[in-house]
């Protein structure tokens, strides 16, 4: 962690109040209690003209800005989470501004972690996935017409919520026109390849690059090690590092220099503060009792990481933030949920942001996650060639394989963190969700014998809500059910 | 001798019972079926039983939100006898095939072999394709405990060259239940009697004068699709194009018969017209226009299967770029021909003529 901006947080002299959740109206009066001098220490774009402070009013997010989603979500009442998610909501303001400030904008289709930490190399970019445009019809509660506007091309409800970044693409809305996009396909899901195959229609510039099947190693054939440590053909990694080479001609041909080695390994090394930060705070979060953290802003946490909220360094100190002030809870036994939560892996990440909510007011807690970008929260290496260290990085995806390599993560989580059950939350629509849930499921039981609860989460979950909670409240009776029968002890301290 | 189109139809489905009960089976045109032939192999491509029955029991296997096509693949899998010498193999295509593969173990209680078929199409996709291919030949040989010969891959290629070759020249004679059914008996017989049937065959010579001619493309058809295409062709249409893989581009391309084979064969997998999931599909477009444009095209029926994205959410895209009228039917295998389609056809070829007639 940077000591130094430890201690500038230390000398703002702000006293969280004790952990909790609260609602909006909370959040509001909380940001009244904020004094300037705090607002205008939080910025983005540093070191432009454009540099501006985001810890804004909720009501400039959830009123003027549409997100009204926002009015139904519980959150964390910690400066950390309110600047988190003044973070997040802020994201569409700075990447026009970052448009304005003249940097480049290049918009990351697909890859979930690789390509935002190639393009950071350069100072003059700013790297983003439109991909991201999948919550908008939830935090915009539909208002925004997104689905509907990819209804009208041909991309209806079979189709999965991320059909909504083709939509901003043609409404031209919610983030500027990039300047450069680059898509990654091969084991891609099917969704997303067709929405990609359509933004390339907008006529922005792309740049395709092969994600190939990583199909399980055969012995005998030459490997290197995947950063989680399995090993790999090498051949495919001679191959994404040749598509990184591809990726970096395009990015070169935007930006109008060379991205030389040394600045990309800078980049990597930059990524890779974040990625402490973020494990550190994935550590102490899924691992205490009682959970010092939410559920939800501890995914965005983990969302950061992919491509950096469109603000590399501004990511690193939101994060060093919140593991201070998830650090400060832990010594001090804090936490927002009861220490009897039921604890549980919870894979894929929701449509609808309440559904998080929902799950820990009912009794959940979060204990090890897997949101489709596990190889975006490993370090990546700097003793190699950086465009190798990338490929390595690239073929970690969890999604380009078997599923069963998924299914590892899981129960890894699991362990690590002392699960006592598996929540699959399925996207619907998205090809995927069709076989992995028993995949997962079946190696989850039969090594660990935790139960597993599939369910999907549609963008607004209010009609099934009901439902959606019965599904959480029998999933852990059943848990506290084993906890009687196995008189399994925690150790809570 | 001239067939009827009962009477072929009758072979195809003996053809495939036959080829089915085999120990090698493909499930994608990316695989090349020449290699496996060099190897003495019988393979066969595996297209599913298109039956409700084989459907619903897949759907019991795998899922409901598996498209149609793998639901059937799982459903016909399950109905085959047992066979521990069994190989499926198949490419990653799509997502959804490429995941039900890795899972269809739980069915076969075999592992298949699932090569990379790269949706890009670069110079460094061409070469990771062609070491896929070589490790699939590497596979097989270790499996038969065997080195692949050189000459019966020679000879492979040039018999299946030859087969394709004869189905194009065949083709402008043939109508669209005659060619459907032609492509599929090519896909179950062996090359050496494929070529024999297709030396001895004749056309019916069907007068197609006065037929409204279309091209269909979408997922694979199943042999039990030939009833929608009876269908249509009792409505006066031609099926002059047939873009999908079990179609027009199943023969549209060959392999360089000199030179180092086994690049030869990759190279011609990986450069025929690819499958619309390759990125950009634009090679599959424009040979989807040039189909249009030599054919003489009227309008075009889009179809795709429950669930296959890859095909449903390129029909308005299509219809865009081919500025023809185009008909998107979303079937699964127990509604292709019923009513409801049947209309919709109908009514889309009635259009089709008054706007001629208008014009």
């Amino acid at each position: 962690m940077d000591h130094d901006y430890i201690d500038f947080l230390n000398n703002l002299n702000w006293q969280d109040p004790k952990p909790g959740k609260i609602t909006y109206n909370q959040w509001n009066d909380a940001f009244k209690l904020i004094p300037q001098s705090i607002r205008d220490s939080f910025f983005y774009l540093e070191g432009t003209k454009h540099a501006t402070s985001y810890l804004n009013d909720p009501r400039c997010f959830a009123e003027m800005g549409g997100d009204s989603r926002l009015h139904s979500i519980e959150y964390d009442n910690s400066l950390a989470s309110i600047r988190l998610w003044s973070f997040l909501l802020s994201e569409e303001t700075r990447l026009f501004r970052a448009k304005d400030a003249g940097k480049k904008i290049i918009g990351t289709l697909k890859d979930l972690g690789t390509v935002p930490v190639l393009a950071y190399s350069s100072p003059d970019v700013v790297a983003f996935y439109p991909d991201g445009a999948w919550w908008i019809p939830c935090i915009m509660e539909m208002n925004e017409g997104l689905l509907k506007i990819a209804d009208q091309v041909g991309f209806g409800e079979e189709v999965c919520p991320a059909r909504a970044a083709l939509a901003a693409f043609i409404k031209n809305a919610h983030f500027p026109r990039p300047d450069l996009l680059t898509g990654a396909v091969g084991s891609c899901c099917d969704d997303f390849s067709a929405i990609m195959q359509r933004i390339a229609d907008t006529g922005i510039k792309m740049a395709w690059w092969e994600l190939p099947y990583r199909r399980d190693f055969d012995l005998g054939e030459p490997f290197e090690l995947l950063p989680s440590g399995r090993p790999v053909q090498k051949r495919f990694v001679d191959f994404v590092e040749g598509e990184m080479t591809t990726l970096k001609n395009a990015i070169e041909e935007v930006i109008g220099y060379k991205l030389t080695d040394d600045m990309i390994t800078n980049g990597i090394i930059k990524a890779n503060r974040s990625r402490e930060l973020l494990s550190k705070i994935r550590d102490l979060v899924y691992g205490s009792v009682p959970s010092p953290f939410p559920a939800l802003e501890t995914q965005i946490c983990e969302m950061l990481i992919i491509h950096f909220c469109s603000d590399q360094l501004e990511t690193e100190k939101v994060l060093t933030h919140v593991l201070k002030t998830v650090e400060e809870r832990v010594k001090n036994c804090e936490g927002v949920l009861p220490k009897e939560s039921c604890r549980v892996v919870w894979v894929n990440p929701v449509a609808d942001l309440r559904a998080m909510n929902v799950f820990e007011r009912l009794g959940g807690a979060i204990a090890g996650s897997e949101y489709l970008f596990r190889h975006a929260l490993l370090p990546i290496r700097t003793d190699i060639s950086p465009l190798r260290a990338l490929a390595l990085q690239a073929l970690s995806d969890p999604m380009i394989g078997p599923s069963t390599y998924r299914a590892d993560i899981v129960c890894d989580d699991a362990v690590k963190y002392k699960a006592e059950g598996v929540v699959i939350s399925n996207i619907p629509g998205a090809s995927h969700c069709a076989t992995e849930g028993s995949v997962i499921r079946e190696m989850v039981t039969k090594k660990l014998g935790l139960p597993v609860l599939e369910i999907t989460v549609s963008p607004l979950t209010d009609s099934g809500l009901g439902q959606l909670s019965t599904r959480f409240e029998a999933f852990f009776e059943l848990i506290r059910k084993k906890r009687r029968e196995t008189k399994y002890v925690h150790s809570w301290n | 001798m001239i067939e009827s189109i009962e009477s072929l139809k009758k072979q195809v489905y003996e053809a495939r019972k036959n080829s089915f009960e085999n120990n090698i089976l493909y499930t994608c045109s990316y695989v090349p079926r020449e290699l496996l032939e060099a190897f003495d192999l019988y393979a066969a491509r595996f297209v599913p039983h298109g039956t409700p029955s084989d459907e619903s029991l897949g759907e019991r296997k795998t899922g409901p939100e598996l498209c149609s096509h793998c639901k059937a693949i799982a459903g016909t899998l399950s109905g085959l006898k047992e066979n521990p010498n069994r190989l499926i193999i198949g490419s990653s295509s799509c997502d959804q095939m490429r995941r039900f593969l890795e899972t269809s173990d739980h069915i076969t209680g075999v592992k298949p072999l699932i090569i990379c078929s790269p949706s890009t199409r670069s110079q460094s996709s061409k070469e990771h394709f062609r070491e896929e291919i070589l490790w699939l030949a590497n596979r097989l040989s270790k499996r038969l405990d065997t080195q692949l010969d050189k000459e019966k891959l020679r000879q492979a290629i040039r018999v299946r060259n030859l087969i394709r070759r004869k189905l194009r020249d065949l083709r402008p004679q043939l109508n669209s239940s005659e060619f459907f059914l032609l492509v599929q008996l090519d896909l179950y017989l062996q090359a050496s009697q494929m070529l024999d049937y297709l030396n001895n065959f004749k056309p019916s010579g069907i007068n197609n004068e006065k037929k409204v001619p279309l091209m269909v493309a979408g997922s694979p058809f199943t042999l039990e699709e030939l009833e929608f295409f009876t269908m249509i062709e009792t409505m006066g249409v031609k099926i002059v194009a047939d873009a999908t893989c079990t179609g027009d581009r199943h023969i549209d391309f060959e392999i360089v018969e000199t030179g180092n084979l086994l690049i030869n064969l990759a190279d011609a997998y990986f450069s025929k017209t690819p499958c619309i999931w390759s990125r950009p599909n634009n090679e599959l477009y424009d040979y989807m226009k040039n189909l249009i444009k030599n054919n003489i095209v009227w309008g075009i029926i889009w179809k795709s299967v429950r669930f296959c994205d890859v095909w449903s959410t390129e029909a308005s895209r299509a219809k865009e770029i081919f500025g023809l009228p185009l008909l998107q039917i979303d079937v699964t295998y127990s509604d292709f021909a019923a009513p409801r389609i049947a209309t919709r056809v109908e009514a889309f070829v009635e259009s089709l003529r008054m706007v001629r007639i208008g014009s």
